[in-house]
């Protein structure tokens, strides 16, 4: 009976020294076949002048080969809540080595924050640009 | 011939009777003083001595515990093998060590997922990493912690045995104690009174 025990303490301890598994189908550890999209860089980004009736911004950024969509996220705040402009993404279909997105829907006197990011065909989000930021005057 | 056979059976048969005969010893088979009674009234109170110790190994079983249900109160709750062999310290000190310690690894357990489910539900490389990572502490701490309680959880088990096997010892001593107690015992050699 003692050596069941023992047995049975073994067997227990193996089994709770499982670790978690990465199960996530988009996750380039668990799944091979996920192309991991390089960072997006907002290369430049201006803004609508103030004395300009219709207020806009625009971003700037190099096309990347491994992202088959592109993502722009906008914040009030550097470190506010980010939102996805383009929940389906901009297709990365263009042939052009630049790419624009003019912002029109900003108002005066805010301070526009934006970040960028590829999507794989799989559905991956790449690593996200560091923040850049306009006033709209 | 076959006739011939049957009474040389029977002639072979009545020659091992009659040396297996030569040894039993009819004396000592017919000795009343063989368990050292010396007259009817002693082998009465004999035999009432033996329904007396027949009785008192029934309340035995009766109210002994066994092992192996011992063993399941215990694999069920921790503890209360313990308790039902009236070894109630060790029983609480037992039962609070696993609540303690399934209630720490539960608690870990819970922010573990809730960093794990974020992680599956994630689709943006950082994120997921990030969640990965923030799960993998506290699901160690929870594996930790679960590890400590299988440990107690198969000390109890263990020391069930022990206590059961003492509970059994002790219950049987007190019933010789309580049977001693009594004022008028009968024994073999007679009839006993105490003052």
């Amino acid at each position: 009976m003692k050596k069941l025990l023992l047995l049975a303490a073994i067997i227990a301890l193996i089994t709770i020294s499982c670790e978690l598994e990465r199960n996530n189908p988009l996750d380039p550890d668990n799944n091979g076949d996920v192309v991991v999209p390089s960072a997006v860089v907002i290369d430049n980004i201006t803004v609508s002048g103030s004395g300009s009736t219709s207020k806009w911004v625009q971003l700037e950024w190099s096309r990347s080969e491994d992202a088959a969509f592109y993502l722009i996220y906008r914040a009030l705040e550097y470190d506010g809540a980010y939102t996805n402009l383009f929940p389906d993404g901009i297709p990365n279909t263009s042939d052009s080595t630049t790419y624009y997105y003019i912002d029109s829907a900003v108002h005066a006197g805010n301070y526009y924050w934006y970040r960028l990011a590829g999507r794989s065909k799989e559905g991956l989000i790449g690593p996200l640009s560091a923040p850049r930021g306009m006033p709209v005057d | 011939m076959d006739r011939l056979m049957k009474r040389l059976i029977l002639i072979i048969t009545c020659m091992f009777s009659i040396l297996l005969a030569q040894d039993f010893d009819l004396e000592k088979f017919t000795d009343t003083q063989k368990y050292g009674w010396e007259d009817f009234e002693q082998r009465n109170l004999a035999k009432m001595d033996l329904q007396e110790r027949q009785r008192l190994l029934q309340i035995y079983r009766m109210n002994r515990l066994t092992t192996a249900g011992n063993l399941a109160k215990s694999a069920i709750v921790p503890g209360w093998g313990h308790f039902a062999a009236q070894s109630y310290t060790k029983g609480q000190i037992l039962l609070g060590l696993e609540v303690v310690l399934l209630g720490s690894s539960l608690y870990f357990y819970d922010q573990a997922m809730d960093s794990y489910d974020k992680y599956q539900k994630a689709d943006q490389i950082d994120e997921m990493n990030q969640y990965y990572n923030d799960s993998l502490e506290p699901y160690r701490y929870s594996q930790a912690f679960l590890g400590l309680a299988v440990i107690v959880w198969i000390y109890t088990l263990y020391d069930t045995i022990n206590v059961t096997e003492d509970y059994n010892s002790n219950l049987w001593n007190d019933i010789i104690r309580e049977y001693n107690r009594q004022n008028v015992i009968i024994t073999p050699t007679g009839i006993s009174v105490r003052f």
